[in-house]
């Protein structure tokens, strides 16, 4: 099977200047048009062939340790065709918040493994937004008030230290906005039509949700300097 | 007399930031934080461009891009979307309601002033 191709900027991306739909959308589109369980040994060959998403899956099917999931079609029959889809989200929601982060604030972000730091070490602030439609669920951003404090900074053109508590809160929640709204984007150019929340930013002391069904609950670790952030999604149903 | 650009953004953040982007050049910003106090301030100040977001709460930009292409004294002003949607189908509907231009959030303050520069006289600031 040959692996999606890159999607060709359409006429209207060309008239405004605007960047084309990443390869990873393509992907998903081809995994939401194909979400049955008569294409189950298509979407295991969508899925073999990208070792991100095939990482991700056998991850997900796997509940205990001693007892690794290693066949992508026995992971497949474990956790569903619609958590694969939900798992394939990660790929534009992870770019959206790279790009965010260079191009917003020119930050260095680097990724880092979600288990390289404890749950203590994001409490701070979170940032929610909500999407509903043909996809819904809940997008979390964590990170420490520290790390706040230098995004609106940077935004601000001001000094951490100047900031103010509502200055972190609209940064935040303007970073949250943009990460979350080119991901939305992404989602209803692969067919997932959806609306966004307003995002709230609120102070978090608790720690991040933990796994519902397999596939439904992703956590990604990133790293600008000394500063861990979290990001969650959480897929609650595609239709 | 000075170029008037009207910022319609629910976000104070990206309001600053366009406000600082064109503070070198002679021009009067003036803001609203969603569609409906973005039509009065446009009717008041008819102003020059319009630099609109999508989503906001009270009235989204769709709306108050549709209201102003029915509006006799507003509807030829260019509007610019400045926004984070940028899915094909909000391009389209924004296209069809005639815009000037679209800006995909994250956006750089050059990159923004490049936009604009060919669609209204945008002076050095006279001190």
């Amino acid at each position: 099977m040959k692996s999606p191709a890159a999607p060709a900027a359409s006429a209207l991306h060309t008239k405004y200047g605007l960047q084309p739909a990443p390869e990873c959308i393509a992907r998903l589109t081809q995994l939401v048009a194909r979400r049955t369980s008569d294409n189950m040994e298509l979407i295991a060959k969508v899925v073999a062939g990208d070792p991100a998403l095939r990482k991700r899956l056998l991850r997900a099917a796997t509940t205990r340790k001693n007892d690794p999931v290693e066949d992508v079609s026995r992971a497949l029959f474990r956790c569903g065709v619609e958590a694969v889809v939900a798992l394939a989200m990660a790929d534009p929601l992870l770019r959206a918040v790279r790009r965010t982060f260079q191009e917003l604030l020119g930050f260095e972000l680097e990724v880092a493994d979600e288990f390289s730091f404890a749950a203590a070490d994001v409490l701070g602030l979170r940032a929610i937004v909500e999407f509903s439609g043909k996809a819904s669920g809940t997008v979390f951003i964590r990170m420490r008030r520290d790390l706040g404090r230098r995004i609106a900074a940077q935004l601000l053109a001001g000094e951490p230290q100047n900031m103010t508590d509502a200055d972190i809160t609209d940064a935040v929640g303007e970073l949250a906005n943009t990460i979350v709204g080119n991901f939305k984007s992404n989602l209803c150019d692969a067919g997932l039509s959806c609306r966004l929340s307003v995002p709230r930013v609120e102070d978090c002391n608790t720690p991040p949700p933990t796994a519902t069904a397999p596939g439904r609950h992703q956590a990604y670790g990133f790293r600008h300097q000394d500063q861990p952030m979290l990001v969650n999604i959480v897929v609650d149903s595609t239709q | 007399m000075k170029t008037k650009i009207l910022t319609v953004d629910d976000s104070r953040i990206v309001r600053i930031m366009v406000t600082r982007a064109l503070a070198k050049f002679d021009c009067q910003i003036t803001e609203a934080s969603n569609g409906e106090e973005g039509l009065n301030v446009a009717s008041r100040e008819r102003p020059d461009l319009i630099l609109l977001d999508v989503t906001m709460p009270v009235m989204d930009g769709m709306t108050m891009l549709d209201r102003i292409r029915s509006d006799a004294t507003l509807r030829t002003t260019p509007v610019v979307m400045l926004t984070a949607e940028s899915a094909q189908e909000n391009i389209a509907r924004a296209d069809k309601l005639g815009i000037s231009g679209y800006i995909a959030k994250p956006f750089k303050e050059d990159a923004l002033v490049a936009k604009l520069l060919p669609l209204v006289r945008l002076g050095p600031k006279v001190s």
